[in-house]
């Protein structure tokens, strides 16, 4: 793909690359970090300001349980996130800002399973941040959890993007991966 | 204070200052803080009038008496929302008096330690080394005392600053709008399309521009790893094609985009 793709707008639905992937996953973070930092924060006012450490008579254990649960939040929140928004949208909030979507390497939306089987594909990949770099080198820039789960992400023109699925589009990718296979 | 004090604080000359005496501040820099200033104060009055006057009105409207006791038929929900908002109010509260207190007794022991260490150095062994840490503390004082006087002076002609450069603008600008109607729908037309065409454009020059960096990004990994340049990608079955994946088919378009 070239520069003149990108300015004419011709990438869409191209197989979306590394940097692009790199910057829509930092906004998600930082939406999953302010998130939790304002409800952990709130947590924390709610119990120095009622005075339930003292009430309690554990002050130590106290600080330890808000500890555990903040970052209980902070997976659970992540997972709703992420799983959430590709099953409804296809698409995180991120991605959405960075023109990306999420579908399934046979065309269809991305499903429960699939959606779940990422999100902890995304904890595999963060091991040396491996399973993210594959991004850079593979023929249909997959990384290691869109193998695990089986999609694709691909450049969007974010006006398209509505909730219901188009059959056409879905059989022309079941054909090409009928193709692919054979070929 | 009158008129005439106003015009010297607007012009930057504060009412204590003589007529010998350079003006406080005259940078814009200074101005435009004093102005951010002048119409915080000021919103932040008109807020506190405004929640004054709803609640003497709530109050004088409101003829329910307030018992002291729950009634029984409250649901358990209910009671825990009282409980929690009972709670904060008395955690407000107490936490006000702390500050008080911890004020007042910040006061009482600064007070007593520097009294006692008055005592124990005025004698001729101490006073070599009492003297300059009494300057200094001497021009402490010095200077927060000119700090709250130019604070009090500052809050004075930022107030009137503030309402007066809103005053004129706003005259002035409907002013402007009622003699040219034409400028009135132009402004509405502009109002409702640039934040949506701004935020547009900044989202589509980083797509593009990250579109272009994925490419570099893989380009570099490459040659790296002494893997061959890709010259295009693989076929993607929804290259160059509108994205109607997740979106409904509109029947105006629907058809030609599948055809494509």
């Amino acid at each position: 793909m070239t520069n003149e793709q990108a300015s004419e707008g011709t990438h869409y639905g191209q197989y979306a690359g590394f940097v692009t992937r790199l910057v829509a996953f930092f906004i998600d973070r930082l939406i999953v970090a302010v998130m939790v930092a304002v409800v952990t924060f709130v947590m924390g006012f709610a119990i120095q300001f009622f005075r339930l450490s003292e009430l309690l008579g554990f002050q130590d254990l106290v600080q330890t349980v808000v500890g555990i649960l903040a970052a209980v939040l902070a997976g659970t929140f992540d997972l709703f996130y992420c799983v959430g928004f590709w099953i409804l949208a296809g698409q995180t909030p991120g991605k959405r800002l960075m023109g990306l979507v999420i579908f399934k390497s046979d065309g269809a939306r991305v499903g429960l399973g699939a959606a779940l089987l990422r999100w902890v594909g995304y904890w595999l990949s963060g091991i040396l941040f491996l399973g993210y770099l594959w991004v850079l080198v593979d023929n249909r820039r997959q990384a290691l959890h869109d193998k695990l789960a089986g999609t694709l992400v691909v450049y969007s023109r974010p006006e398209e993007i509505g909730l219901t699925a188009s059959t056409p589009v879905r059989d022309r990718m079941r054909g090409l991966g009928r193709e692919h296979e054979a070929g | 204070m009158d008129e005439m004090d106003s015009e010297l604080i607007v012009r930057g000359e504060s009412a204590g200052a003589g007529p010998g005496q350079p003006p406080v501040e005259s940078a814009e820099g200074p101005l435009l803080t004093r102005f951010l200033l002048g119409i915080l104060l000021l919103g932040s009055d008109e807020l506190q009038a405004r929640l004054r006057a709803l609640q003497g009105e709530i109050e004088a409207g409101s003829s329910a008496v307030m018992g002291d006791v729950v009634s029984e038929d409250e649901t358990m929900e209910n009671l825990l929302g009282y409980l929690a908002l009972g709670m904060f109010v008395r955690g407000q509260k107490r936490l006000a008096r702390r500050v008080r207190r911890g004020i007042r007794f910040s006061k009482s022991t600064a007070g007593w330690a520097l009294g006692t260490l008055n005592r124990l150095t005025d004698n001729p062994l101490g006073r070599p080394f009492r003297r300059p840490v009494e300057r200094r503390i001497w021009n402490l004082v010095q200077e927060g005392e000119l700090a709250i006087n130019e604070g009090q002076r500052e809050v004075v002609a930022s107030r009137m600053l503030a309402t007066r450069a809103l005053d004129e603008t706003i005259d002035e600008v409907v002013q402007i709008l009622a003699e040219n109607p034409e400028l009135t729908a132009a402004l509405q037309r502009i109002v409702a399309g640039q934040g949506v065409s701004l935020a547009g454009t900044v989202v589509g020059n980083a797509q593009q521009l990250g579109v272009s960096a994925d490419d570099l990004a893989e380009g570099m990994v490459r040659r790296l790893l002494r893997r061959k340049q890709r010259r295009e990608l693989p076929p993607s079955p929804l290259a160059g094609q509108p994205l109607t994946m997740y979106a409904p088919q509109r029947p105006d378009q629907g058809v030609e985009d599948d055809d494509q």
